[in-house]
């Protein structure tokens, strides 16, 4: 008996038996209804996508499905037969597999070795010739390239996902849940991932992904359902003829307006906002990951950042706001050479960012978040001896009612926040001051549609107010809606900048490659656009040739979109 | 529902959502403004309720592997337990012992705090008592007879902490210069210290009217520190309190105390917002070390009066333990401290009253310590994707 009723408009799914279905779900906390009657199913063969706003009760959704919760009704039945899953170890028992956003691997082991963890049976030694040949063989047999020998610590995070993703199958997943799988990968990366999943789906696997990215879920899904409010607002829908606006109309609950195609220029008479000079800077490795770099960041201009990751893109922010020291080239905030001086120096001259990482390198797990907001500018609120955690509390809330970014309650400590609330904290911080120069390096990462476009309207509206901004996305669109003019970089070189208003994918695509600019995108003699530091000449820096070239394909097909 | 399903391991997401990077919808996870602050204060209350159920039921635990342990020696628990505790804490003499040796262990501990609290790890509390106590001993030998009392205890004070600071700024030094992890670096001095102990009180400092035994001259009076009232309790003790309270506020109410805590919890975030994270770390070492060194003073003046080998009777590193069993919290130490200033004394009558070894002490302390490390650890939130 099923108990399933399949909405999906008929499509290319067929109505075979759900690999898995949900009925009648729901999971209370406390006074939050984290889930109230949720169906869902997966057939096999299917890719089914999981869509819903921070909070709408697709995390709950996944963990009572993988066991981590108990619902307080409803039931789950696998392959028709009604089961009970008390813990994950019963739910990959039963064929459901998942990989979780932070992979679940240990770095200083070899692949084989990660295998050996999550594939031990009894016995004491790890067989891993044995085990080595059987990643080979599923390797091969699934169509996913596993180094089984590789270390952990050496691959790419999209490698790594393809390791845990194969690992999943390898202890006999029939359905792969993946959680935000898109959220840590380049748009390269997402395009592999893409033609990995579409291979499982043609080998009868079953799949879930959970993501928000709306282009995403019209690339690879075959049915979309919507949680909103911990309720199915839309279940198992094709997507494809559906638009971007009925998505987000279903996971918003409103229309969320469009960004003002109108940017009235801004008059200043302050020096650059950002002054970049020549500059080069070693990265983590002591190798050199910005070569030469000499851009300008006027007041009231947003300069976007577009490169395949690990581009330099990283290295030129924090060399921006001094966290990193340069090793040739002159950086100047509003005029002022940041010199050694370090962050200090950046945050005297009126810089600010959001940083690429927050967790490691802004976030203190043990602070709550009104620490976080002292932290960002303690100098403005010492007294006599200690903090006035009065004054902090005031600029904070009012920080709160100008970015209306939602951000967590004052008292809340941070390690207690997901990820896209810390992302809240970050742009909270960053965009409700008054800074000449603004760093923020993916700044929608984490988000839900509505504060992703929020966020773009503060960017904005810290441009009208005559700041400079420095954007680094991955989201081509985003920065073509949102940057007047847009940097590339190739392997740590500037390989050009065009004014957004007249580029395409196509061209940032070969920009990215380490192309040269086609002429048409030439800045205009008026505009005060430094000449980009071509680096087409010089040999260096191929290790990231390939992936370079495999972005030219991205930037026509459009990795992501919001 | 008809299936018996197994209770889910996972506690409600107040509890533990510290899912690293973006976790979508955590349920009850912040997000909604102004949630009210009367849930958060009620699990605060539920949580300390929650801890001291812990800490009772992890010394339980260890009362019952000592208690194994007293039956395997062929002990009877039961008589050795009653005579401990009337030979522990029905009398006064005994109950003034505990209090003259918290005063170190406070000391001391706090020397674990404070560095703790910037994440550091400081492990020479044993050497840093060491040289304190040697250098208000080498004013001592200076000035004792010369000057008048208050004078000399004050200036044998300014000396111990400065020599305890020094002691271990050094091991800050090793570790912002050359990269010496400071755990390494204060462990290993605790032995030069020693050795420095050592050679003063065998030549230089050897007490010549003393009856061969190495050590240095007696105090003279004026350098002793006077008892409190009546009692057998020695004034370090309010030195101890002072200390705390000063600690305690440092670290709390401060900006140098809030940037140490922005440091222990990330070091890489307190450099990107401009803090001088190498000057915080070292003045958290030297404040640690000048506790510790007033602690050798406060033990020295107070009860030992000489420099002998075993001065310190092993309180550096019985503090070290207070520290990690108030978990580095400056108030609950004195809890800690007391409580192993306790089986400290208790020991004692061990030895004495149940002819126990000496070392049966160490054991009771050793297993406190586990059990309450154990029990009480909270679960590691969130490591890092990458």
């Amino acid at each position: 008996m099923s108990t399933v009723t399949v909405e999906a408009p008929g499509g290319s799914t067929t109505t075979a038996e759900p690999l898995l279905s949900v009925t009648g779900f729901t999971k209370r906390f406390g006074e939050v209804l984290a889930n109230s009657d949720v169906s869902f199913d997966v057939r096999p063969g299917e890719v089914h996508a999981l869509i819903g706003e921070n909070g709408a009760g697709k995390s709950t959704l996944l963990k009572l499905v993988y066991g981590m919760y108990k619902p307080d009704s409803g039931e789950m039945r696998v392959a028709g037969e009604k089961v009970a899953v008390g813990s994950p170890t019963q739910a990959r028992a039963l064929g459901i597999g998942m990989v979780f956003q932070d992979l679940r691997l240990v770095p200083a082991f070899t692949v084989t070795e990660n295998y050996a963890l999550a594939l031990a049976r009894s016995g004491v030694t790890i067989q891993a010739r044995e085990l080595s040949r059987r990643i080979a063989a599923a390797s091969e047999s699934y169509g996913l390239a596993v180094e089984p020998d590789a270390l952990v610590r050496h691959l790419s995070i999209g490698e790594r996902q393809r390791t845990e993703i194969l690992k999943v199958l390898m202890t006999g997943a029939r359905i792969v849940i993946l959680d935000e799988p898109t959220s840590v990968l380049a748009p390269t990366e997402v395009d592999a991932l893409f033609a990995m999943v579409s291979r499982l789906r043609a080998q009868g696997f079953g799949i879930v992904i959970v993501t928000h990215k709306l282009a995403e879920v019209r690339a690879i899904a075959d049915r979309v359902t919507v949680l909103r409010g911990g309720r199915v607002v839309l279940a198992g829908t094709d997507p494809k003829p559906m638009t971007d606006a009925e998505l987000v109309e279903a996971m918003v609950g409103q229309t969320v307006a469009a960004l003002p195609a109108e940017r009235p220029t801004v008059a200043s008479e302050a020096p650059p906002a950002l002054e970049l000079v020549g500059v080069s800077a070693l990265g983590d490795r002591g190798v050199t990951a910005l070569h030469d770099v000499t851009l300008t960041v006027s007041p009231g201009e947003i300069v976007g950042v577009a490169g395949v990751a690990g581009s330099g893109q990283r290295e030129l922010c924090e060399v921006a706001v001094g966290a990193r020291p340069t090793s040739a080239g002159t950086v100047r905030v509003s005029g002022r050479e940041l010199g050694r001086g370090g962050p200090t120096a950046g945050l005297t001259a009126g810089a600010v960012d959001v940083p690429e990482d927050p967790v490691n390198d802004a976030v203190v797990p043990t602070l709550t978040v009104l620490e976080h907001m002292a932290l960002g500018h303690l100098r403005a609120f010492l007294r006599r001896i200690g903090l006035d955690w009065g004054r902090v509390g005031r600029h904070t809330s009012d920080i709160n009612e100008k970015v209306q970014l939602r951000m967590a309650p004052p008292h809340r400590r941070v390690a207690d926040l997901s990820g896209g609330n810390i992302q809240r904290v970050m742009l909270s911080r960053a965009l409700g001051r008054d800074a000449s120069l603004v760093v923020a390096a993916y700044p929608s990462r984490g988000l839900d549609i509505a504060t992703t476009r929020r966020t773009q309207e503060l960017l904005l509206a810290r441009r009208a107010d005559g700041a400079g901004l420095l954007v680094v996305s991955e989201d081509l669109d985003e920065l073509m809606s949102v940057a007047d003019r847009i940097a590339v970089f190739c392997a740590g070189r500037l390989t050009g900048v065009v004014p957004a208003a007249t580029t395409n994918r196509q061209e940032l695509g070969a920009l990215m490659t380490g192309g040269v600019a086609v002429p048409a995108a030439t800045p205009a003699a008026a505009d005060p656009v430094p000449t980009a530091e071509t680096a087409a000449a010089d040999g260096t820096g191929d290790e990231t040739a390939t992936d370079a070239a495999a972005v030219a394909k991205d930037a026509q097909t459009g990795g992501e979109g919001s | 529902m008809t299936e018996a399903t197994i209770p889910a391991q996972f506690s409600p997401p107040d509890a533990a959502t510290a899912a690293p990077p973006p976790a979508s919808g955590a349920p009850g996870a912040p997000g909604a403004p102004g949630s009210p602050a009367a849930p958060a204060a009620e699990s605060r209350l539920a949580g300390i309720g929650r801890g001291l159920g812990r800490w009772a039921a992890a010394l339980g635990a260890a009362l019952v592997v000592f208690t194994v342990l007293l039956l395997a020696k062929g002990a009877n628990p039961f008589t050795v337990y009653a005579d401990v505790w009337t030979s522990t804490f029905t009398n006064t003499p005994s109950i003034e012992q505990i209090f003259v040796k918290a005063a170190p262990l406070l000391l001391g501990a706090l020397a674990v705090v404070v560095p703790a609290r910037a994440g550091l790890v400081n492990v020479g509390g044993e050497g840093q008592i060491v040289i304190g106590a040697v250098a208000a001993g080498g004013i001592a030998l200076a000035f004792d007879d010369k000057l008048g009392g208050g004078l000399v205890v004050v200036l044998m004070v300014v000396a111990a902490m400065a020599a305890g600071a020094a002691w271990a700024g050094l091991a800050a030094l090793l570790r912002l210069t050359v990269g010496i992890n400071e755990a390494v670096s204060t462990l290993l001095m605790n032995y030069i210290a020693l050795d420095i102990l050592l050679y003063l009180i065998y030549s230089p400092w050897k007490d010549p009217d003393g009856t061969g035994q190495p050590t240095s001259a007696e105090l003279a009076d004026p350098a002793k520190l006077p008892y409190l009232g009546m009692s057998a309790v020695h004034v370090g003790f309010v030195f101890a309190l002072i200390a705390t309270a000063v600690v305690f506020v440092l670290l709390r109410y401060t900006t140098w105390g809030f940037r140490l805590r922005v440091i222990g919890g990330n070091p890489e975030a307190a450099r990107r917002a401009g803090l001088p994270v190498a000057l915080l770390l070292l003045s958290a070492m030297l404040v640690g070390g000048a506790l510790a060194g007033l602690a050798g003073m406060v033990h020295f003046a107070g009860v030992e009066y000489k420099l002998r080998t075993g001065i310190t009777t092993n309180f550096g590193y019985i503090a070290f333990l207070a520290s990690w069993l108030a978990r580095h919290n400056p108030l609950s130490v004195v809890v800690a401290a007391l409580a192993l200033a306790a089986i400290t004394v208790a020991g004692d009558s061990l030895q004495l009253d149940a002819g126990l070894p000496a070392a049966t002490v160490n054991i009771l302390m050793g297993l406190v310590l586990i059990a309450v490390l154990g029990w009480t650890a909270r679960r590691k939130s969130g490591g890092n994707a990458r």
